[in-house]
């Protein structure tokens, strides 16, 4: 595991990971979002050969996390399932029954159109819209977060990235933590994701994955 | 086209054409009032005794005819009594617009001589209902462009259909030979060949490489048609006239720049003066200024000056064509969406704006005016930087001593050989052994090994290495029978609407709001703008509304204010024949007895450069190192072509950033290329040799981080063709978007965990290759070794090196650790 970002929010401590996940220490939680499994055997199924090992490198970058972390809880905030079923989610499943003790809640993504039942039968949580815990709300997409709210979200959906520009021209996109004042949104954890460039707005703070650690990025140097 | 190409001169009669044939074409002619030229002649005789060749001869002289008349004469010879069912003849033609003209006067002549024949054209603008009349009866002659004859491969009646062909004409080779469209052709031709015998005749322009040219074609010949096969070719030769527009100040006119406009006012004096001018812009973009630009200037040509382009929909186009035809223009504004086929014969000017990169382009674009036999070409040229004056002289020269380049054949495209299985197995099928000894009887895969074939055939039936148990791959099925076809519907019509090896951006509609549709341009354009935004498009200025249904909705604006777009592609790199001529007109432009008045008028702007710097000799190479606000600048002016520059760039950058680790950003031109650093860059007298050296030139780049940015970025065209990403379903299925990724994630993916991927390995190979143009690489280090490096210091900017300044394509290199360049990237912003 990388060296954690360390941040405070609502005084509670969260790590922000190089793996692109979140922990949360108090919660002894796990914070992934947009691992989009299933999808290279989705692509495959329709004939575009995209490597399937895309899939087990995930899905072990994720159970090293878990052991590393000994989280008691896994939360992902959408996008976990790519889209329709096929013989990826039963080799995930067998992955799952090694983790008995591990309680995973899923909020659902666009992309999660399976059905809930596949889902519960492995013992998987789905929560439809959000999830409280504290101050602390988990939500797909940054656009539904209720304006009333006035505690502080995690989120995914975007895959943001952010560009950072420099002398001669220079430039490169990662993958970043974006934190804004009310909301933080994760990285895609799948590795068979892009990046989008995030539109700075003045305050928020971006912390790009570059490799095995993470840099924060600070205003003046990116750009959309 | 024109029948009356064929001059009217005294007849000879030292061919003795022995068959009837002969005599009832040559009848015919004659009541025409025409004689065919001796070639000609030369190719119907070699027609008629079951040959296949290649025909050579500047336009405007009869090289259709060459061929067809030729099938005719050898079908009134054979006298048949049935009328045979299915295409006799194919003709693959590059160009769609051609198909028409050609199909018109084919059938004319058809008519005239009582041949019970028809003349059909299957391609992109052919209808459903033209096709499916095709299809019950197919017609005898049928003009085709590679793609759509890929399509008729992919029907299960194509052995039907193609059952009595004879003869395959391939016309403009020489702009195929060097493309993967030339890949499709010969794949197709191999194709025919395991069928049945056919006779091979290839059209081409006069090129450097005409013998390699019609191997290349011919390659899957039984070998006693090969030995008997030949270039047809004349020795009639155009006259052209080149007139450099010289802008009045030297000292006034731009170092640097794309445009030109600073010439408009003579560049209207001049299409005022003729009848009817082409003027050639290199980019699409560019062409949108030039006729905002002349209309500002003449506004009373309005409605008589024509854009066209790429972008433009094709039925304006088409008006466009027609009205060329009929003398209604006095001039069009184009690209090199005019460089071929038809012939306008009202048009008497051309005029090239800008580099025309090389001389066979330049050749062609002359050649558009004064088509007749024995008229004369002129052309005009307008530079849109002072240095591209050097150009005008150098091409002056290429014409003199005859220099012309020589397209690369292709070799080894699996992208193309996996979309040619994928079509195969969507018609008939195909059994793997005889369709491997069919396409190992190509130019393209004679060298492809038994382990790469079988690469090939795991991509598309197991989907390259899978963990068996959890995969679901599906594409070529296999029967019991060791079949190989395609059987899902879905993957057949994603694989019907992708055959092809044109790659662009994806593009969206421009239409009006009262449906009037426009054009297409490029997506990533629209999605930067914002309603309200004015940008120019089709010669008009529109403002940008919103996207509905998968197009803009625009509205005209009265704005003087708007964007133009620039469109991606059609940068041609100067050809290795430029670059010396260029360098050798260098050499002389400072001799004071110089007459050439392009040259002439250069010398205050070659005086400064001497003054701050140096003006390099034949064998010399220059290198300026100079100190800017903008950081360190490294510029190098090998005058080689802006491909082997990004090469040697990455090279150059690779090496120095072994004595110290750093980062630079790159750019390149035709003439040169920069290195730009924020740290000193240690170059010198001492090392500078030892850093261009040719020793270990493939590892040095392979090390470069650079091969990997390239590779990736030729991968986008390899993805598409070999069917990893989808062009083209605009809208059409919401669940589509499930298996949409981006190029450069899927190089990412596969890259990281199946780096042996032969889709992988030819984006590679194809940079070292085609990009980089290996061997031209390695020729320019070795003359530079044997010649002399001349490093100056100048304290400003020089002449020279403006171009590249400012008109450049950039990229960076690094040889730091990535987290260290990020966090010195950011340090520099605080």
């Amino acid at each position: 595991m990388g060296k954690p970002f360390y941040i405070e929010i609502c005084k509670q401590a969260f790590w922000l990971l190089p793996e692109k996940a979140v922990y949360w220490p108090a919660q002894k939680m796990l914070i992934i979002s947009d691992i989009h499994l299933g999808k290279s055997g989705h692509f495959r199924k329709s004939g575009i050969a995209v490597p399937q090992a895309v899939f087990l490198n995930d899905l072990q970058k994720l159970v090293t996390l878990i052991h590393h972390t000994q989280c008691k809880t896994l939360l992902i905030t959408g996008d976990f399932f790519h889209s329709e079923e096929n013989k990826e989610l039963v080799l995930f499943k067998k992955w799952l029954s090694d983790l008995k003790n591990l309680e995973i809640k899923l909020i659902m993504g666009n992309h999660d159109i399976l059905p809930g039942s596949i889902y519960s039968r492995s013992g998987i949580e789905c929560i439809e819209d959000c999830f409280v815990i504290e101050e602390i709300l988990f939500i797909h997409d940054p656009e539904n977060i209720p304006e009333a709210f006035d505690g502080y979200a995690f989120c995914g959906h975007i895959h943001p990235g952010v560009r950072i520009k420099s002398k001669a021209k220079q430039s490169i996109i990662l993958p970043c933590f974006h934190l804004t004042k009310k909301y933080c949104i994760l990285p895609a954890f799948s590795s068979f994701a892009g990046a989008m460039p995030a539109r700075k707005t003045k305050g928020d703070r971006f912390i790009a994955v570059a490799k095995n650690s993470l840099i924060e990025v600070v205003s003046a140097s990116f750009n959309r | 086209m024109r029948i009356t190409h064929l001059t009217k001169r005294k007849i000879n009669n030292h061919i003795e054409l022995h068959v009837d044939g002969f005599t009832i074409i040559r009848q015919w002619l004659h009541q025409k009032g025409l004689q065919p030229f001796p070639y000609q002649e030369e190719a119907w005789r070699a027609i008629v005794e079951d040959k296949s060749g290649l025909i050579n001869a500047p336009t405007g002289y009869g090289k259709t005819y060459a061929v067809f008349l030729g099938v005719l004469i050898q079908f009134l010879n054979d006298q048949e009594k049935e009328l045979t069912k299915g295409a006799r003849i194919l003709w693959i033609s590059p160009l769609r617009s051609l198909a028409k003209d050609l199909a018109r006067a084919m059938q004319e002549v058809l008519n005239e001589l009582k041949i019970p024949w028809q003349v059909g054209i299957r391609n992109g603008d052919t209808s459903a209902a033209e096709r499916q009349k095709q299809q019950r009866r197919f017609p005898q002659v049928m003009i085709v462009t590679p793609e759509s004859l890929h399509l008729l491969l992919a029907q299960k009646s194509f052995p039907e259909i193609f059952k009595n062909l004879k003869l395959v004409a391939i016309d403009e080779w020489h702009e195929l030979v060097g493309t993967k469209r030339g890949v499709q052709v010969t794949l197709a031709l191999s194709r025919f060949l395991g069928m049945k015998p056919i006779q091979i005749w290839g059209i081409s322009a006069t090129i450097g490489n005409l013998q390699e040219a019609k191997d290349v074609l011919l390659y899957s010949l039984p070998k006693n048609k090969k030995n008997t096969a030949k270039i047809i070719t004349t020795a009639i030769k155009k006259h052209i006239e080149i007139q450099a527009i010289l802008p009045d100040e030297i000292e006034k006119y731009p170092w640097a720049g794309h445009l030109g406009l600073k010439l408009v006012r003579k560049v209207v004096q001049i299409i005022e003066e003729n009848n009817t001018s082409l003027l050639f812009i290199n980019t699409r973009g560019m062409s949108e200024r030039w006729y905002q630009a002349i209309l500002a200037m003449a506004p009373h040509l309005a409605g008589a000056l024509a854009l066209h382009h790429g972008s433009i929909d094709r039925k304006l186009r088409e008006w466009i064509e027609d009205s060329l035809h009929t003398k209604k223009l006095k001039a069009v504004v184009c690209t090199s969406s005019l460089d071929l086929g038809v012939d306008f014969r009202p048009v008497d000017t051309v005029i090239q704006v800008g580099s025309p990169k090389g001389v066979a382009r330049f050749l062609q674009r002359a050649g558009r005016s004064g088509h007749g036999p024995g008229e004369k070409s002129k052309i005009y040229f307008v530079p849109t930087h002072s240095l591209e004056l050097m150009e005008v002289a150098a091409l002056k020269k290429a014409i003199k001593v005859n220099v012309i380049e020589s397209p690369t054949p292709r070799s080894l495209c699996f992208d193309v050989l996996i979309q040619y299985l994928c079509t195969l197995a969507i018609g008939i099928g195909f059994l793997p052994e005889s369709i491997f000894k069919e396409i190992k009887s190509t130019y393209c895969y004679a060298t492809i090994t038994e382990a790469e074939w079988q690469q090939t055939l795991a991509q598309i039936t197991v989907g390259g290495k899978a963990l068996r148990e959890y995969d679901e791959f599906k594409k070529i099925e296999i029967d019991e029978k060791g079949l190989y076809f395609i059987k899902d519907r879905m993957v057949a019509m994603r694989h019907r609407m992708n055959i092809g090896t044109i790659i662009s951006d994806s593009m969206i509609k421009v239409k009006l709001s009262n449906g009037k549709f426009l054009g297409m341009v490029e997506e990533w354009f629209i999605s930067r703008m914002s309603p309200g935004d004015v940008f120019t498009f089709a010669g008009r200025n529109l403002e940008f509304i919103h996207i509905k249904d998968m197009a803009a909705q625009v509205k005209p604006s009265s704005s003087k204010k708007s964007i133009v777009p620039s469109w991606n592609g059609g940068r041609m790199p100067l050809s290795a024949n430029m670059g010396l001529l260029l360098r050798e007109t260098l050499n002389h432009a400072t001799n004071p007895l110089v007459d050439e008045p392009e040259l002439k008028i250069l010398a205050p702007i070659l005086e400064l450069q001497k003054k701050l710097s140096h003006i390099p000799k034949k064998n010399e190479l220059l290198v300026e190192y100079i100190h800017t606000k903008d950081g360190y600048h490294l510029f190098v002016y090998p005058f080689e072509g802006r491909l082997v520059h990004e090469a040697m760039a990455s090279l150059l950058a690779g090496r120095i950033s072994k004595i110290k680790p750093m980062t630079f950003s790159l750019a390149m031109n035709d003439y040169s290329f920069e290195l730009l650093s924020d740290q000193p860059i240690p170059v010198h007298e001492k090392n500078i040799a030892e850093l261009l050296s040719e020793k270990n030139l493939l590892l040095d780049i392979q090390s470069s981080v650079n091969a990997n940015e390239m590779s990736k970025r030729k991968f986008r065209e390899i993805a598409s063709i070999g069917g990893l990403v989808f062009q083209g379903l605009p809208g059409k299925q919401k669940k589509a978007r499930h298996i949409q990724a981006s190029t450069s994630l899927i190089f990412k993916v596969l890259e990281e965990y199946e780096p042996d991927n032969i889709l992988i390995r030819q984006a590679y190979q194809e940079v070292f290759l085609e990009q980089m143009e290996e061997e031209r690489l390695r020729a320019t280090l070795q003359r530079i070794q044997v010649g002399k490096i001349i490093i100056t210091t100048p304290h400003q900017l020089t002449p020279f090196c403006f171009p590249v300044k400012v008109d450049s394509l950039r990229e960076t290199i690094s040889s730091e650790h990535l987290e260290d360049r990020i966090r010195r990237m950011i340090e520099q912003q605080k």
